[in-house]
């Protein structure tokens, strides 16, 4: 017998929380980001999905797909448009006149030609690590916490967490090498 | 320094450093990874992946994020795999080792090992390991003459480390 089909309704009542409360948490780091927006394209991927399966063949876990997929493809456009916007359109209050920009606190020439050399001594650091620390690096330095290293690498948690620290401080030595080379 | 001040400090250069790559996976693989439902390979390109670009570790950590609560809304067990990805690996695995059995039993009867080739000297006995049965393994039923197949770590159970 065929399981009992949720009504679009029902399922989207159920889910329309966890999607919310997952856009507005990227919505936090970048306020431009329209929650709403954002929830309702998801809404109308899944409806479409769920127009497609009348007979209700696809399984919840094909639903989680989608419902993840559709959450990444929205991040990644309105981030697109932001882009643009932000190029595009002058900061509020800000003059369109560039001698009236001196106490723009945007970083220098001089600034970013440092950043671009720090940026690269420290991929070149990374590089240097051997590869399951170089990994656990780079993920730490994304932001991603250990039990999440573990998870992403199939790894047990002190595992992850030597992966890391060891390959930071291997980072730490080699920057401060490099830095006394200078 | 503190191991957090230190990450403080590199963590924002390796995030500028690692912004908008040339490439980056289609969104529905990293729903699959976040499912826990891609192929080891596919996993190894993707980790890789997360870790040198910003953009895609920020949509991902908003998959984790959303996900137990997703999967108990769904009826699903947060971070397992599908059980279809999982049931077809064994059903390829099964599959699999039918074929080469039924192949193996039924092997022509003029084919005979090329000389020079030692050949096992148990008439049906199809695969016998170096690490096979010993005697007093418990199993008094296995007679040379009835194995069929005989693994590599049937005779040594439990002492892997």
């Amino acid at each position: 017998m065929a399981p009992e089909r949720l009504s679009f309704e029902e399922l989207w009542r159920r889910i329309a929380p966890h999607v919310r409360a997952a856009v507005t948490r990227h919505r936090s780091r970048d306020a431009a980001l329209a929650a709403d927006d954002l929830v309702q394209e998801v809404r109308i991927r899944i409806w479409q999905v769920y127009e497609r399966d009348r007979n209700a063949r696809f399984r919840a876990s094909y639903y989680y797909t989608v419902v993840n997929s559709a959450i990444v493809d929205c991040l990644r456009r309105h981030r697109g448009t932001l882009a643009h916007a932000v190029r595009d359109e002058p900061e509020p209050g800000e003059a369109d006149d560039p001698l009236e920009r001196v106490d723009n606190p945007e970083p220098g020439p001089d600034q970013r030609f440092d950043d671009e050399l720090r940026a690269r001594r420290l991929q070149a650091a990374i590089d240097a690590l051997p590869a399951d620390r170089a990994r656990a690096v780079s993920l730490f330095l994304q932001g991603f916490t250990v039990p999440e290293i573990a998870e992403l690498m199939n790894c047990d948690r002190d595992r992850a967490h030597n992966l890391a620290y060891r390959g930071m401080r291997a980072l730490k030595s080699s920057m401060q090498d490099n830095q006394g080379e200078e | 320094m503190p191991m957090n001040e230190l990450r403080g400090k590199l963590m924002p250069l390796h995030r500028r450093a690692t912004a908008a790559p040339e490439s980056c996976p289609a969104a529905e693989r990293l729903a699959r990874l976040a499912a826990g439902s891609v192929w080891p390979w596919q996993r190894s390109r993707l980790v890789r992946h997360l870790g040198e670009c910003s953009d895609c570790a920020d949509d991902y950590r908003t998959l984790l994020a959303a996900r137990d609560g997703l999967s108990a809304a769904l009826g699903l067990d947060a971070g397992k795999a599908p059980a279809s990805l999982a049931s077809g690996v064994a059903t390829a695995a099964a599959l699999g080792l039918v074929v080469l059995a039924a192949a193996l039993v039924f092997e022509p009867d003029g084919h005979r090992a090329a000389p020079g080739f030692d050949t096992h000297s148990d008439a049906d006995t199809i695969f016998a390991s170096n690490f096979g049965l010993t005697e007093g393994d418990g199993r008094p039923d296995s007679a040379p003459g009835d194995v069929l197949f005989r693994s590599d770590f049937d005779g040594s159970r439990g002492g892997g480390s």
